[in-house]
């Protein structure tokens, strides 16, 4: 599997350039929608708390950078899964034509999420820098964190794919279950201590990917390293998994829905 | 496989499904028996299918030309989607030696928001042609595509006018 990867990095080359340059052609604003839309996010539930619509919470950091960071953090997560099923779903009628190989279009979704990725940290760096704020030794870790988030992202992504491409409620269900799954994150308020509450910390695999990458960015200590290295470990092992469930199940789904 | 041929195809079926949702749910079935590693069974047909192809054997050799001929779904398109290996064969078997350059609906991946040239680069990555090779064939493309004045220009155009 490694092999065919390494063989299709130059389609998967081709595949990423033609993807960054027609995504955002027909539009004025370009690439700096990839910066606008955190930053808009956070502009809102930040006018939201301080207007008391949700109790606002005490949080170490200035509540505004722990929301811009966390709103950050979750939509690399999004990226990550939403871009495999996109990148499988527009080459479908080209897969039904033409037998290229299709790990490169696994390899250039993953491209296209690290690059996305690393606009989105740059970002939040060149924010911390412009607000005067020192930046942690720790910020040199965070990688780790986000390429966990990345990588769990991909799991979900590639196991929901085969599904997602034949039928298209799994597009709509994932709509409705990502709004809930934000809602039960801790991206705008810190990870609840109080049971039942502080159950979620257990059972959504999001939690401590996402608190011990705000931990190492802000250099405020590790409370969740258990939980990381357990869901870490699994997402490696998942990931290899979810990529080969998507090549034995390709064959069939070019059959189904790419005539 | 003979010595001297090029395409051998031998009993070959292939069986499709003209409901969708029968497709679809069959497509999933498929996928389950494929992961716990059942082989399927491609007879009898489900409710819903017929055979696109059925009992299909022929052999071309090195200079050989075969026209396929038939009505609006007789399966040409098919059987060239089997020989480009886009899609296995439910029973026989199609053996392809050397490469194969399938043009079965051209222009499928190319992209509205892409110039004339970059679509060239991408359709030729599709079909295993580095960047290396394109380059230097890249006036030849656009001579044989007749669109010198317009390869710089959004596809988009250039198809509309």
């Amino acid at each position: 599997m490694a092999r065919d990867f390494v063989g299709s990095r130059h389609l998967a080359y081709r595949l990423l350039i033609r993807s960054l340059r027609s995504q955002y052609r027909q539009s004025l604003l370009g690439y700096f929608w990839v910066v606008i839309a955190p930053i808009a996010a956070t502009g809102v539930l930040l006018f939201l708390s301080k207007q008391n619509v949700f109790r606002s919470v005490e949080t170490t950091i200035p509540y505004g950078l722990y929301l811009f960071a966390g709103i950050l953090f979750w939509q690399i997560f999004t990226d990550s899964y939403q871009r495999p099923i996109q990148w499988l779903s527009t080459y479908r009628l080209v897969m039904g034509r033409v037998n290229f190989p299709r790990e490169a279009l696994i390899l250039g979704a993953l491209c296209e999420v690290l690059i996305q990725a690393g606009v989105r940290v740059s970002m939040l760096l060149f924010v911390l820098l412009w607000l005067g704020r020192e930046i942690a030794a720790t910020f040199l870790l965070a990688p780790l964190a986000i390429m966990a988030l990345i990588g769990l992202g991909l799991v979900v992504g590639l196991v929901l794919a085969p599904l997602g491409l034949l039928y298209g409620d799994v597009e709509r269900g994932m709509n409705l279950i990502m709004v809930f799954w934000f809602v039960m994150t801790p991206v705008v308020y810190p990870p609840p201590v109080h049971w039942p509450a502080s159950l979620l910390n257990q059972v959504n695999p999001v939690t401590p990917l996402v608190v011990t990458a705000r931990e190492l960015v802000f250099g405020t200590g590790l409370t969740q390293l258990g939980p990381f290295v357990v869901v870490s470990t699994l997402v490696i092992v998942t990931l290899f998994v979810g990529s080969l469930l998507v090549r034995l199940a390709l064959p069939h789904l070019v059959e189904r829905v790419s005539v | 496989m003979n010595s001297s041929s090029l395409v051998e195809v031998r009993a070959l079926s292939k069986k499709y499904c003209r409901d969708l949702k029968k497709s679809l749910w069959y497509g999933l079935h498929d996928i389950g028996k494929e992961i716990t590693g059942r082989r399927q069974n491609a007879e009898p047909l489900r409710a819903g299918e017929f055979w696109a192809l059925r009992n299909v054997s022929f052999s071309l050799s090195s200079g050989d030309t075969l026209g396929l001929l038939g009505r609006n779904g007789a399966g040409k398109t098919t059987l060239l989607r089997v020989l480009s290996g886009v899609i296995r064969p439910d029973l026989g078997f199609a053996k392809v030696r050397g490469e194969v350059a399938p043009l079965i609906e051209l222009g499928s991946g190319f992209s509205p928001l892409l110039t004339g040239r970059e679509n060239i680069y991408v359709n030729a990555a599709i079909l295993g042609l580095s960047g290396r090779i394109v380059n230097g064939l890249i006036d030849e493309i656009v001579d044989f595509a007749e669109i010198s004045t317009s390869s710089t220009c959004l596809y988009r155009a250039i198809v509309k006018g």
